[in-house]
């Protein structure tokens, strides 16, 4: 029997039975349409947060407080503050910090900003000149923090460009007046909207002040040895190669500073973009593959649903394969047409699979997440990766029913039922 | 031509052993027609089907043309029961969603490399006098009809030897009778044709008869 034959058989016997070959298909669409869409969120995911990493500059090393003994993320997060604006001063000296360009204390804290009626609650970050660099922002409308704003302790605020919307509208909000825990600032500078999340926390959302006046007055909060505490700080160095050198240093410099002995675990973490960069890709790399696990779930009980028909189908047209068989069919024809029927199913499955999963993770970017604008990423290699999987299921379910029918005895076959 | 020298068939039905035939020999010649008879039981079905190749004997030789069949694998069967053998059955056994056309092409399908399929299927159509019927399906057609359509099925192949279990059982008398005119003109064109039949007119109208009792030959044989 040629292929030919077999498929025009294979084609027949499933369009006998359309609504049945349909429902198969169905757990096949929906298996292959969950994972394309469920790992385009996952891609998506790690995309935008790259993007927003890759978007700090290869030349930055952060600084973080870090509790003595843990490691990893466990660590980083709910620590005492152990960083001060001092430490930040410490590192900007060149003779200490090899290739040091700049360093941006980092004062971060939580409050309502109210500008005539509107009122938000949102980032309000200290800091100094050189966080605009360092972070990779821009103005779009004023100027930033200056030098002498650090130094004078102004009362002058820059706004974030979602913030800017959401406080002033489309109106320039440059010398216009905002209230922070009461008291008055000018604002003096918009950014250009960054988009994109650190954390779940938009890069848009944000008031700066300098960080003199974060702590004289708004936020007091003190290291245990006294010192203006910072949630971190943020050293640039001169060029890409110099990053791991000046990490050395920073641990250097801030050991010292915090007079840890040399059996002590250090009271901070000196982490490089790159570090973060490929930290964070692991973790969505992770989310990624867990995501296309869990719809690959549903393609499994689909390949089953297959396996299940393509019995029940076996059973039933037992009598078919009886008088097949007497005229001369082979067991490879008998294996050969309930190969290609679920060949065809998953094939056909799949394709419809592909499309209802492209459709879906369009629709996906449509919708918002946290208030973000948000892209999932089709990318072939997710694609080829459902289909193959898709098509493996398939044939190993059709496999076992096709042997069954092949192996059929003729004469069985012929009186069965 | 076909000879079976004391064919012996066992059945395991659970633990019990059904012996169906017991040491049957017999021969049939080119452009035989031969009618098999007997009671229900008496093993005449599972003659036909060893006969046909459908199964083996448990003991026994069987040889077509010379050739012990018994030396063949399940594919060389296929193969030997697609191109020289045709079946007709007492409920004839046809493909309920395919068209009268498809199911006599069904043959062909399996012969590999034949060309002209449907073709060939029309004239088989037509030598059974279905020429007009060829695209309804057998739930459109009357048993007769039916009957008929499994007819050139066999035909199609132009094999040596046509199988037929009581082509008439489930069909009226009209329809029985021009089944049984048929096959006696099949007979005529030089066709070797063996028949199980419950009813003595058809069987005495047959060149030859045997009888079979308790899976023995008690008339007929050899």
């Amino acid at each position: 029997m040629g292929f030919k034959d077999s498929l025009t058989t294979a084609l027949k016997s499933l369009a006998a039975n359309k609504l049945r070959s349909a429902l198969t298909m169905l757990g096949i669409i929906i298996g292959v349409a969950a994972v394309i869409g469920l790992m385009s969120i996952g891609r998506g995911v790690e995309a935008s947060i790259t993007s927003t990493l890759e978007g700090l500059g290869s030349n930055a090393i952060y600084v973080i407080p870090q509790t003595p003994g843990a490691t990893g993320f466990g660590g980083l997060t709910g620590s005492m503050p152990t960083l001060s604006v001092d430490d930040a001063e410490a590192l900007a000296d060149p003779s200490r910090v090899r290739a040091v360009a700049s360093v941006a204390p980092v004062g971060s804290n939580y409050a309502d900003v109210i500008a005539g009626s509107e009122s938000i609650t949102t980032s309000i970050t200290g800091t100094t000149p050189a966080y605009m660099g360092a972070m990779g922002y821009s103005l779009v409308s004023g100027q930033f923090i200056s030098e002498r704003n650090v130094t004078h302790r102004d009362m002058v605020a820059v706004l974030g460009d979602k913030t800017a919307r959401d406080l002033f509208g489309e109106a320039d909000p440059v010398g216009q007046k905002v209230k922070i825990k009461g008291r008055r600032f000018t604002v003096v500078g918009v950014l250009a909207a960054k988009g994109g999340a650190m954390m779940g926390i938009s890069q848009d959302e944000m008031v700066l002040v300098p960080i003199t006046t974060y702590h004289s007055r708004l936020f007091t909060q003190r290291t245990a040895s006294g010192e203006d505490a910072v949630q971190s700080i943020i050293v640039e160095v001169t060029s890409a190669e110099s990053v791991n050198g000046a990490i050395l240093d920073i641990e250097d410099v801030l050991r010292q500073r915090h007079r840890l002995g040399s059996g002590d675990e250090d009271d901070f973490a000196a982490i490089s973009q790159e570090q973060i960069l490929s930290t964070v890709q692991q973790i969505t790399g992770v989310l990624t593959l867990l995501l296309g696990a869990i719809a690959g779930i549903s393609l499994l009980v689909g390949g089953i649903g297959i396996m299940n028909i393509m019995l029940v189908s076996v059973t039933e047209r037992t009598r078919e394969i009886g008088i097949r068989k007497a005229v001369g069919a082979k067991r490879r024809d008998i294996l050969r047409q309930f190969l290609l029927e679920a060949a065809v199913i998953s094939l056909v499955g799949s394709a419809v699979g592909i499309a209802a999963g492209v459709i879906m993770a369009r629709l996906f970017s449509r919708l918002s997440f946290a208030g973000e604008a948000f892209t999932t990423v089709v990318s072939a290699d997710i694609i080829i990766l459902a289909i193959s999987v898709a098509i493996f299921i398939g044939l190993v379910s059709g496999i076992y029913p096709a042997l069954r029918a092949a192996r059929l005895n003729p004469i069985d076959a012929l009186h069965y039922g | 031509m076909i000879e079976l020298e004391n064919i012996t068939k066992v059945y395991r039905m659970g633990k019990v052993a059904v012996n169906a035939l017991r040491g049957v020999s017999l021969a049939i010649g080119e452009g035989e027609m031969l009618a098999i008879i007997g009671a229900s039981g008496s093993g005449k079905s599972t003659l036909l089907n060893i006969i046909g190749l459908l199964d083996r004997p448990t003991v026994g030789r069987y040889l077509f043309n010379g050739t012990d069949t018994s030396e063949l694998n399940d594919n060389q069967l296929a193969e030997l029961r697609n191109k020289k053998y045709g079946f007709v059955f007492q409920d004839f056994n046809l493909l309920p969603r395919a068209t009268a056309l498809s199911n006599v092409e069904l043959p062909l399908i399996y012969s590999g490399g034949v060309s002209r399929k449907k073709e060939l299927a029309q004239e088989a159509l037509a030598q059974v006098g279905l020429a007009g019927r060829a695209h309804h399906r057998p739930n459109e057609m009357s048993g007769g009809e039916q009957q008929r359509v499994a007819i050139a099925r066999a035909l199609v192949n132009d094999p040596w030897l046509i199988l037929a279990d009581e082509p008439t059982g489930n069909l009226d008398t009209k329809s029985g009778a021009d089944i049984m005119a048929i096959f006696h003109k099949l007979h005529q064109s030089g066709k070797t044709i063996v028949l199980i039949t419950h009813e003595p007119d058809i069987a005495a109208r047959a060149q030859r008869t045997i009888r079979l009792q308790d899976g023995r030959i008690i008339a007929g044989g050899v």
